[in-house]
């Protein structure tokens, strides 16, 4: 059971994915073998094959979607603790930008890959971002910019963060397709380029 | 919408097949070999010593038996040449091989590792024997060797040798030895010699394959200025005059016998006198060739990824590009030298193959062009989507994109940080590693008893894994 569900995953079969999620409970199977040993270990799959260029973002949209679908019928389900986060990761597409798409491929690959992920959509202001971090605790803050003339804003929010004393409490995540490298480095901040070694950056960053 | 032409009107047809039907009767053809000359003869046309003179009720009589298709027959069964096929086939006849930037002069080892790259390839339709020309194996035994490695390596139809008389007879033997079958079991190639002119040779090689009931291509290349008229429309008269005399050949021999129209006609490069084959004008004769045999219901042979480049470079993109793209924009139906060649035919480069390869499935999907599809189906996800939405996560998306766009992986399309972070690989790179990929995936056939005994007689005593 637990490998058709796994294979409905890597299909992105969401004509069927939630059937098998109702049967396999109804097999006495716990929400957190289903999590772990079906979706989630599609999901890594998937992960690793958006990297090696074998599958496209609609693609793995889909198969997100079946993620979904499956997880909306488990999530009521679980007990306290039958899952543990990697990490917690604020993320928003910085102030006067309006893109989320590559924000949103990011966080569903972070999801996948046990990581909680607030989102605080486009358009995010320095102060929204500085509460979030106060409310939520977070290890990451994850920042996505399309344009050249608003990653800047990206610079702007690390000062605004480190002049609140938050700085040294978390990691910096930037990304968005004007941003290099160097520029991360610069604001003091770590790149990754696209949405799975978004993933990979993380887990290391929270390993170390 | 489909990209798919005849490049020619009617009149501008016309006008070449008079100037041809006057070639033919007025200047005539050279015919080195007797038996031929006497065939004409019997037919009733005029001959003065070894030039034979074909008037027009001869020249309709015989293209009135030319089959307007025909199959070539493989170990899994046939594929078919005319209407509206587009056969993919290899390079004829390189001497030296390119492995990224080295060249040097080829062996056995890169014959049987590029007959497994065709063997693999999902554009190659057919395989030769003549690909290129293994210098380290003995003149005696290279032509059975190189038909039986391309027999142990892949199952496609195959060309055979018109080189010599010896060879067409033993590559006919061998294949139909092989598959158990008669006809139609390999191609010859009978090449003119521009203009206007079949050596004794080649007379020979159409007399076996028209005896032994094979499928002929009689193909011109001739130098424009040199071995053909300056001009475009010259050019084209006297090779169509040429290559239609072959045939004709062909149907006073064997009346029905299978053949293709071939042209290989390039430029000429008046500075050097050499051949330049990656050029426009070579797109032009395609167009010219394509649409002539049209015109006479001939399946027809052109083009190739032609390119005198001496690396894998823009030159070579370029011209590869501008000689491909006429033949499958006018449904040329045998498409040789399609993978792999440059340096005017003198350079077989692994990694151009495998570029031209993904060329090919580019053009192949340009020439396609697109359905509109007005469905149900596109107007609901436009109304899900609705104004200032995106369709990235639309079922619709991830079921029609691969069906509806072709993604050229050898090529470079990541974001520049992406791409450094990759390595910085060149295009160069990439195809490299397909060739290593590709041959390292490479399984061998499974051959009766009988096959690997054949087998055994032509490769015994040679390394081959």
């Amino acid at each position: 059971m637990l490998n058709k569900i796994y294979d409905a995953m890597m299909n992105g079969d969401i004509a069927s994915i939630g059937q098998l999620t109702k049967d396999a409970l109804d097999e006495n199977i716990v929400p957190k073998t289903i999590i772990d040993d079906g979706l989630l270990r599609a999901m890594n799959e998937i992960g690793e094959l958006f990297k090696n260029g074998e599958l496209f973002v609609p693609e793995v949209l889909m198969r997100a979607q079946a993620l979904n679908m499956s997880m909306q019928i488990l999530e009521p389900l679980l007990k306290e603790g039958d899952i543990d986060k990697k990490g917690k990761i604020v993320m928003g597409t910085v102030k006067g930008d309006l893109h989320d798409i590559g924000k949103n491929l990011v966080i569903l690959m972070l999801e996948g890959a046990g990581y909680e992920v607030i989102d605080l959509g486009v358009d995010v202001s320095e102060q929204k971002i500085i509460d979030a971090v106060k409310e939520h605790n977070p290890d990451f803050i994850a920042m996505s910019a399309m344009l050249t003339t608003t990653m800047v804003n990206m610079e702007k929010c690390i000062e605004a963060i480190k002049g609140e004393g938050l700085y040294d409490n978390l990691k910096v995540l930037v990304g968005g397709a004007p941003v290099t490298n160097t520029f991360a480095e610069k604001i003091g901040a770590y790149y990754s380029s696209d949405a799975s070694s978004a993933v990979e950056l993380a887990n290391q960053l929270i390993a170390s | 919408m489909k990209v798919k032409s005849n490049f020619l009107d009617i009149n501008e047809i016309e006008k070449i097949h008079s100037m041809t039907l006057k070639i033919l009767s007025e200047v005539g053809v050279e015919i080195d070999c007797k038996e031929i000359v006497e065939l004409f003869k019997k037919n009733g046309a005029k001959t003065d010593g070894n030039k034979v003179y074909i008037d027009e009720e001869l020249f309709n009589k015989a293209l009135s038996t030319v089959p307007k298709e025909f199959d070539l027959y493989g170990r899994r069964g046939s594929i078919k040449i005319g209407g509206d096929s587009k056969i993919i086939a290899p390079v004829s006849g390189p001497i030296m091989v390119m492995e990224g930037n080295k060249t040097r002069s080829n062996t056995a080892e890169d014959f049987v590792k590029f007959q497994k790259l065709h063997h693999s390839s999902k554009v190659m339709d057919v395989i030769n024997p003549n690909l290129i020309e293994p210098q380290d194996i003995d003149r005696e035994n290279v032509r059975n060797y190189q038909m039986a490695v391309c027999l142990k390596y892949s199952d496609k139809p195959m060309i055979g040798f018109t080189t010599s008389p010896e060879a067409s007879i033993d590559s006919i033997n061998m294949a139909q030895e092989f598959y158990d079958y008669k006809d139609n079991v390999v191609l010859g190639i009978i090449s003119v010699i521009s203009p206007l002119k079949y050596d004794d040779a080649m007379m020979e090689a159409t007399q076996i394959y028209a005896e032994k009931n094979q499928p002929l291509m009689f193909a011109c290349c001739s130098l424009p200025g040199a071995t053909s008229p300056t001009t475009i429309s010259g050019t084209v008269a006297v090779n169509n005059a040429e290559v239609l005399a072959g045939i004709i050949i062909s149907q006073l021999l064997r009346p029905g016998l299978p053949v293709l129209y071939g042209n290989t006609t390039g430029s000429c490069d008046l500075r050097y006198v050499s051949p330049a084959i990656g050029t426009v004008e070579t797109g032009l004769f395609i167009y010219a060739a394509a649409a002539m045999a049209k015109y006479y219901g001939i399946p027809c042979r052109t083009g190739g990824a032609l390119s005198d480049a001496k690396g894998v470079d823009w030159q070579a993109g370029i011209e590869s590009t501008v000689t491909m793209l006429p033949s499958l924009m006018s449904t040329s139906n045998f498409i040789l030298q399609a993978c792999g060649v440059m340096d005017s035919f003198n350079i077989m480069s692994y990694e151009k193959f495998i570029l031209d390869e993904q060329n090919i499935e580019m053009l192949l999907r340009m020439t396609k062009g697109f359905d509109v599809l007005d469905t149900e189906e596109e107007f609901d996800v436009i109304k899900k989507v609705g104004p200032g939405g995106q369709y990235l996560q639309e079922m619709h998306t991830a079921m029609n994109f691969r069906k509806e766009h072709y993604t050229a992986k050898l090529f470079n399309k990541a974001g520049y940080e992406m791409w450094a972070n990759s390595g910085s690989p060149s295009v160069l790179e990439n195809a490299s590693k397909e060739v290593k990929k590709r041959l390292e995936g490479h399984k061998n056939i499974e051959n009766t008893e009988v096959q690997e005994k054949i087998l055994k007689r032509y490769l015994d005593g040679y390394k081959i894994n």
